[in-house]
């Protein structure tokens, strides 16, 4: 069905990435103030206060799928903003193809975008923290699998956020009402298991969370399998979110626009 | 005339409980324009988008070549240019990128594109800012950009939702000159305007819509003929003022 028109889909991604290109600087510099601020206030700091010596690789693995997660604001703003005024899509909507794989095409941009800034936070971290950040245990295929599912998982988040969001007036509700609750309570700073010893119910509770998997997904692969949710568990749960989201949110957003 | 390029039949659009497009059905052939008027919330904008199929209809259907659009759409947008009443072009790009890239979407080779821009440059004059980012061009030459994009594959009917609005007369006189050389091309037009003597100069036929409904359709002259004006807007007034006689 996508097939024949994939050279389409291509060369719609080639302008995104031209477009991408510009702004590369910027997003390096905030994603590199980003990392050595956590990482070396976890490593060389935070350990005064008590914090075991061992967390910069927790944080660490944490931070690598993170990244992804904090460009969905950007992208959901801009595409909220063209809805509403710059009209870019609409003029993608009228080209030879169904017109919900233009949100298909998006969903691989957004993926390339985050993924390629995901995947310098670990070299980055341990030039920074060195000993202390200690790689023993990294399973090199499976944090590539995990980072490329979680940006995925992103890509289809942003539509789903973005269907649920009415205009501009609402974006600045993006951060307090979905991102920063999903990743904060979504085990960035404990692990699933930390929080089952506290409260069992909570637990079952944020298993509902995608950002349980995401996370505890990338501490197995980065810090090994023991202490986190089983890696291929949550692979298989980010697919399933993955799913979820992009059908959930095409179908609100087909509302939405209004498109065919 | 011979058989219609595309088939309007019996379109409905409903926003919630408003009906804004009642049943329009009419024909648009090869080589014809045929401009839509009426007043604000007329159903204007919302039959060219139709037409351009940047939305569907609540009923009815659209046939090209006798066969419903919506079968194969990517067959009928192929055919098809829409140029919207707001310049879309993209802003971080080049008007060269902008064009280039929307060729290539088309399916165009990079030889077609650039035989393709020639022509274009000799037909609206583009060659000038061709370099320039879309913000920094006037809005005359915005437009003049958006007909170069919507020709850029050579598509065998364009929809023009008011190219003209808010252009200063001369620029708007231009765009004018540009419309009349694309028809004489042979490509099928759809013109949305408010402009009355846009439509008197430019139009094969006129369709006159009124709360989504389609009132008169006929050659301008036609219409001046049996109403005993000289000019469109005049027959215009006089069709708006019978609707308010009632109230």
């Amino acid at each position: 069905m996508i097939r024949p028109y994939l050279p389409l889909m291509w060369k719609l991604l080639r302008t995104d990435l031209e477009i991408f290109t510009q702004t590369i600087w910027d997003k390096l510099i905030d994603l590199f103030i980003w990392i050595v601020t956590m990482v070396l206030v976890t490593t060389y700091l935070m350990p005064a206060f008590g914090l075991a010596a061992d967390y910069t690789g927790f944080l660490v693995a944490s931070l690598v799928v993170s990244a992804g997660l904090f460009e969905l604001y950007a992208s959901v703003t801009n595409l909220i903003s063209d809805f509403e005024g710059g009209d870019i899509t609409s003029y993608y909507l009228t080209l030879p193809m169904p017109s919900y794989l233009v949100f298909i095409e998006k969903m691989v941009y957004y993926t390339i975008n985050t993924a390629t800034m995901g995947i310098l936070v670990l070299p980055i971290s341990k030039l920074l923290a060195w000993n202390s950040l200690d790689l023993s245990k990294l399973s090199y295929g499976k944090f590539l699998l995990i980072l490329m599912l979680s940006n995925v998982f992103y890509a289809a988040f942003t539509l789903w956020v973005t269907s649920r969001v009415k205009g501009m007036e609402q974006i600045g509700s993006v951060w307090m009402r979905f991102v920063y609750p999903l990743w904060f309570l979504g085990g960035f700073q404990y692990s699933w298991k930390v929080l089952y010893l506290f409260s069992p119910m909570l637990a079952y509770i944020s298993l509902i969370n995608p950002m349980i998997y995401v996370m505890e997904g990338a501490r197995a692969a980065v810090l090994g399998q023991e202490g986190s949710l089983n890696y291929w568990v949550c692979v298989v749960m980010l697919f399933l979110f993955t799913i979820l989201c992009t059908w959930h949110g095409l179908k609100r957003l087909r509302k939405q626009l209004d498109y065919i | 005339m011979s058989t219609p390029l595309i088939r309007i039949c019996d379109i409905r659009k409903k926003f919630g409980s408003k009906e804004a497009l009642k049943g329009v059905s009419f024909d648009l052939y090869a080589g014809e324009l045929v401009s839509l008027l009426g007043v604000n919330g007329a159903g204007k904008t919302t039959l060219s988008t139709i037409v351009a199929t940047l939305h569907p209809p609540s009923k009815g259907d659209m046939l090209y070549q006798e066969r419903s659009i919506y079968g194969n759409l990517p067959a009928y947008r192929q055919i098809i240019g829409y140029c919207p009443q707001k310049p879309n072009l993209n802003p971080l790009l080049t008007v060269r990128k902008n064009l280039e890239y929307a060729g290539e979407y088309y399916g165009m080779s990079r030889e077609q594109i650039e035989k393709r821009l020639v022509e274009l440059n000799q037909q609206l004059g583009i060659n000038e800012y061709l370099d320039a980012k879309s913000d920094e061009l006037s809005g005359g030459w915005k437009q003049r950009f958006m007909l170069a994009r919507t020709l850029i594959h050579s598509p065998k009917l364009i929809i023009l939702d008011e190219p003209t609005v808010a252009l200063d007369p001369d620029i708007r006189n231009q765009l004018w000159h540009y419309i009349e050389q694309i028809k004489a091309e042979g490509v099928s037009i759809l013109l949305t305007t408010h402009y009355l003597e846009e439509a008197e100069r430019l139009s094969d036929r006129v369709v006159v819509l009124h709360a989504g409904e389609v009132k008169l359709i006929d050659t301008p002259s036609n219409l001046m003929r049996s109403f005993e004006k000289g000019r469109l807007e005049d027959v215009f007034l006089e069709l708006t003022r019978e609707k308010k006689d009632p109230l």
